[in-house]
């Protein structure tokens, strides 16, 4: 599960940070606190999801416990996973 | 009567109602009305007198409402801005409407005492915590009456403060109780910041017939904000556009039902009509309110009754009660129904003028009227359509933003040579902002540097969403930059992602 931690990780900073990877943030901040993420960001997250882990993210699936930090995405793409 | 008079007279009636809601916290008006007379003797102890200005940096809160009954209490006049505005603008609008007092919500962090050295503070409240300055020279007053000054982007790119009157408030809150038949059994989900004019506007209905509040402060899971709405009863709710494109495309909202909600309102800019054909399906049995306005009316100038949204379909209504609205054609000349023209508007809501710009104040006021800038006709029984903008203005979510501004911003990096700044379609946002920029020979920053040093400098919602990388901008025979260009450079981008060229 690292890689794929790394692999969001990634994604925030690129597109989220501007490829700033000096800004700081734990894998536990949220992101909506932190302002990382406003509401078309989480659009973009989602259709990353979608592309690189083939899975499919129903508008039931955006709540924060899914979406809103490094540790809540990686809980919930190991469920998508599993299940799918 | 004064303003903050009428919310005492709402906090004396209903004193046990709950006038606001925020995350798991609630006051009654008996208690907003305590936490209002603390924080203003608070700050009339850091020296805050009649006709200061005091700016509130701060989000949606109950301490926000706290703070303004406080300051316009001690015969102040409420300035307020986003708690995204980067430090560095809030000191320039500190030292532009001389205020003499800094409210700041403890969620803001992006900022240091030092920032503001260069301003006439005499005081900084954060939470609890009071930062004394010693500047004891003359405050300049303002107008008589005063109690908001607003500031609103304009074509020329620097925000202009709108003055607004405890008259002009006062008219426009009591006239759009009138037609939302608001009462104190009301509720309203507040999602829209409360520092701009329409969610100034839904705090003061509220607060005026002793209605509640329910604050929610983020967007990005719109789920929680239709939870919300479900557990607190809410009979109201007020968006944009592109609040009511985001719920509707990300998230659960055809699961829902609200037994509670009796109305939702749309204003600050056009719904699309598939947009509000999507909104009457889900919601079928609620009242839907389009309405129209400008800041500079405090905001309200025109509604459309539920009931003629097929009737007069595109319209955006007609004027509310005690406003007047003309369509004038060529600067002069009174159109004729169906005629195209500038909307034109009278009333008792419409602003005092602009801070300190007596000539930008003069372009917009003229005997009594306010030139709203937009186009667009009456109909025989005066009914509002717009047509468009007769400026260059981007209407992206809830913000009016000025391109100029955003290029000013571009051009003060080292790498750029020009900048071209326009708002491209955008299911979601209405528009979203695209930067289109030609480099100096000796530095060529990427575009991720470009928009990082934007992000330095603007607040999000002003940031450009793309950044292009051009050899030469779109330009007339006369050379003056093509904002049709522009667009089509960045629409193109937008299809198919644009490679900076070197």
């Amino acid at each position: 599960m690292q890689q794929i931690e790394k692999e969001l990780r990634q994604f925030v900073i690129d597109n989220f940070l501007f490829g700033q990877g000096d800004v700081q943030f734990k894998n536990d901040d949220s992101f909506m606190e932190r302002g990382i993420i406003d509401s078309t960001g989480v659009l973009e997250l989602v259709a990353f999801l979608e592309k690189k882990y083939q899975i499919k993210v129903g508008s039931e699936d955006l709540i924060p416990d899914n979406l809103d930090s490094i540790t809540n995405l990686r809980r919930f793409l190991e469920n998508k996973l599993q299940i799918a | 009567m004064r303003l903050e008079e009428v919310v005492f007279q709402a906090i004396e009636l209903w004193p046990n109602r709950v006038a606001v809601v925020h995350k798991d916290r609630s006051w009654t008006y008996a208690e907003l009305g305590d936490h209002a007379a603390s924080r203003k003797k608070r700050i009339a102890e850091a020296g805050f007198s009649e006709g200061d200005r005091a700016l509130l940096w701060m989000e949606n809160s109950a301490e926000y409402i706290a703070t303004y009954l406080a300051v316009l209490g001690l015969g102040g006049v409420v300035v307020s801005l986003h708690p995204q505005v980067p430090a560095s603008e809030v000191s320039r609008i500190i030292r532009h409407v001389g205020a003499t007092g800094l409210v700041v919500s403890p969620s803001i962090r992006q900022w240091t005492a030092g920032d503001f050295d260069s301003t006439e503070l005499r005081f900084i409240l954060k939470e609890d915590e009071m930062i004394l300055h010693d500047h004891r020279g003359a405050v300049m007053k303002g107008p008589a009456g005063l109690a908001q000054i607003i500031y609103t982007s304009g074509s020329t790119g620097q925000p202009k403060g709108v003055m607004l009157s405890h008259q002009n408030l006062i008219a426009n809150t009591r006239s759009i109780l009138a037609y939302l038949c608001l009462s104190p059994e009301d509720s309203i989900m507040a999602v829209l910041p409360f520092v701009y004019a329409y969610g100034n506007s839904v705090m003061l209905t509220h607060l005026f017939v002793g209605g509640k509040i329910v604050i929610e402060n983020s967007f990005v899971y719109p789920n929680l904000i239709l939870d919300r709405m479900v557990e607190e009863r809410v009979t109201g709710f007020s968006g944009v556009a592109s609040t009511y494109a985001i719920l509707l495309n990300q998230s659960n909202l055809k699961a829902y039902t609200f037994p509670a909600l009796r109305y939702l309102t749309n204003a600050g800019g056009p719904m699309l009509s598939e947009l509000l054909n999507q909104m009457r399906s889900v919601f079928s049995d609620k009242r839907i309110y389009l309405m129209y306005g400008q800041t500079e009316a405090a905001a309200r100038l025109t509604y459309l009754p539920p009931e003629d949204l097929d009737l007069k379909s595109g319209s955006v209504g007609r004027p509310i009660p005690g406003v007047s609205i003309k369509i004038v054609k060529e600067g002069v000349e009174i159109a004729r129904p169906g005629e195209v023209g500038e909307v034109c508007a009278s009333g008792e809501n419409i602003m005092q003028g602009y801070w300190e710009d007596p000539q930008a104040t003069a372009k917009v006021l003229d005997g009594g009227w306010l030139r709203t800038g937009d186009m667009g006709r009456l109909d025989e029984e005066g009914y509002l359509t717009l047509v468009g903008r007769n400026n260059e203005m981007i209407k992206s979510g809830a913000y009016r933003i000025s391109p100029v501004e955003i290029e000013e911003i571009l051009l003060q990096h080292p790498g750029v040579q020009e900048a071209g700044v326009v708002g491209v379609e955008d299911q979601i946002l209405g528009e979203v902002i695209c930067a289109v920029v030609t480099l100096k020979q000796n530095r060529r920053p990427t575009d991720q540097e470009l928009l990082a040093h934007c992000a330095q400098r603007l607040a999000s919602y002003k940031r450009p969403k793309s950044i292009y990388l051009v050899e030469e901008l779109p330009k007339s025979p006369s050379g003056k930059v093509l904002r049709q260009g522009l667009r089509e450079i960045s629409r193109a981008a937008l299809r198919a992602p644009a490679q900076a060229i070197s």
